[in-house]
């Protein structure tokens, strides 16, 4: 019976950890197929990721989908204002 | 002691190679040149002058040669203080000049000439540069965001992103250095339009930003192996690239050294090394001594076998040999995709800067590895 109640504390405290520490994994097939935007000659780049979805990527194949693959590795997320960003969400020309 | 006490004529030390490359792979330089001079079974004196990666391939393009005064590395008999984190002495050059034998780049060539190199120069790709933001112990921010950079340093105070919004605390290097050009690739800024105070050498960038008087203002780029060094110093910031949902480091952790984020993908501002030399016919490098020093910094089977460890040495200076990367770009701030090295090193990498993953199985025959390779003690896929 002690031993049950560790084997059930321990799963539950896996899951727990996984919770804190895994981005909920998005099967890479749903995945985001739009290329990144490019850097190009000082044009307007397409609008980065705002943050998006609190998603990760199994089995990443494509770009977009490598740089948002699921890992345990320390993350950052940050809230940004960009107060010139276009209305249409795009960078504008560089000055 | 006077770095210069030993000074020398530089034709005077043996079996020389001239070696012109950005500061970034001075501590590389430094370390693999202290092994070399040391080794008993095939000495070498690297001879060294610091320049931008730019300068470096259009030297080694234009057969320019060398003609100010170079550092050089000591053996232990010329000055048995010396290590790596000293300076290294200069020797005084042939006023006539001398060719260069090997010139590196620390980022893809093309970022600084997009042509067909001249029939004659080989170029080898190396590991891989991770390059970071910093800023000051006492800023209080932990991340940046490529749009968040485009803004900051494509349009300076204008730009109106707090708290980068002085453009005289935005430290940053000359458009010929890989640091600015592979940022520049990262943020979609060219190197040319930057914001901020250009300075010739990562040591001026490291004292500026850790000494200002406004620390919370104040930002700066280097490589990652100069930030490795000085982590007591300034931090470095998580960085986001475009299209991607949330910040990283180099590394797994803001405290680790694994550059884990690097070698899967997670982080993207990096460049491969690239090392320029003359070669024949067919491909192959002329010197001999130039050869031994790529093909061990390519992590090649080199005959003598050194009498140190040359993948031991690049992993310690922060850098990831090819043989330990998992994604690829093919031009600068291109597109990653996955990638699998004809010789893998993973386990043996992540053994060195922390520990191996659990998948890694220690061996020392191939027959351990059901069907994979026993490579520098753990079992690889190939």
């Amino acid at each position: 019976m002690k031993n049950q109640w560790i084997i059930t504390s321990t799963c539950f405290l896996a899951f727990g950890l996984c919770l804190l520490a895994c981005d909920d994994p998005l099967p890479s097939n749903t995945s985001s197929t739009t290329s990144s935007s490019s850097s190009g000659d000082g044009g307007a780049g397409g609008m980065g990721g705002q943050g998006g979805a609190s998603t990760c990527v199994n089995n990443p194949m494509t770009h977009i989908e490598i740089i948002n693959a699921c890992t345990d590795a320390e993350k950052i997320d940050k809230t940004v204002t960009l107060p010139l960003l276009q209305a249409d969400g795009t960078l504008p020309p560089l000055p | 002691m006077a770095q210069n006490a030993f000074a020398a004529d530089c034709n005077t030390l043996p079996n020389p190679v001239y070696i012109q490359t950005g500061d970034t792979q001075e501590p590389l330089m430094k370390s693999l040149g202290q092994s070399l001079r040391e080794s008993k079974v095939n000495p070498i004196t690297i001879i060294y002058k610091t320049s931008g990666s730019c300068t470096n391939i259009d030297a080694m393009y234009k057969a320019t040669s060398l003609t100010t005064n170079p550092q050089y590395i000591p053996s232990s008999t010329e000055d048995p203080t010396w290590d790596p984190s000293k300076p290294t002495p200069q020797c005084t050059i042939d006023p006539s000049g001398v060719p260069l034998d090997l010139a590196i780049s620390a980022l893809f060539v093309s970022s600084c000439d997009p042509s067909t190199p001249p029939a004659g120069i080989g170029l080898f790709q190396g590991p891989v540069q991770p390059y970071v933001f910093i800023v000051p112990k006492a800023s209080s921010q932990k991340a940046i965001t490529a749009e968040e950079a485009y803004f900051v340093f494509g349009f300076g105070a204008a730009g109106k992103i707090e708290p980068w919004t002085d453009e005289s605390s935005y430290f940053i290097r000359t458009t010929t250095k890989s640091t600015l050009l592979t940022m520049a690739a990262a943020i979609g800024v060219p190197g040319a339009k930057w914001k901020g105070v250009m300075l010739d050498k990562s040591s001026e960038v490291l004292n500026s930003v850790a000494t200002s008087p406004n620390p919370e203002k104040t930002i700066g780029i280097m490589g990652a192996e100069i930030y490795d060094a000085n982590r007591d110093k300034v931090n470095t910031l998580a960085f986001r690239a475009f299209k991607q949902t949330h910040a990283y480091y180099p590394d797994a952790t803001a405290t680790s050294f694994d550059k884990r984020n690097v070698r899967d993908g997670h982080y993207t501002i990096w460049s491969p090394t690239v090392y320029l030399a003359p070669v024949d016919a067919q491909g192959n490098l002329k010197n001999a001594r130039v050869k031994y020093i790529v093909d061990m910094i390519l992590s090649k089977t080199v005959t003598p076998t050194p009498d140190f460890n040359p993948l031991d040495i690049i992993i310690s200076k922060g850098l990831v040999p090819d043989c330990a990367m998992q994604v690829t770009r093919s031009f600068e701030g291109g597109d990653l995709s996955l990638y699998s090295p004809a010789e893998r090193c993973g386990c043996y990498y992540e053994s060195r800067v922390g520990s191996p993953g659990a998948s890694c199985t220690v061996c020392s025959t191939d027959v351990e590895c059901n069907g994979g390779k026993c490579r520098f003690g753990y079992c690889e896929a190939k």
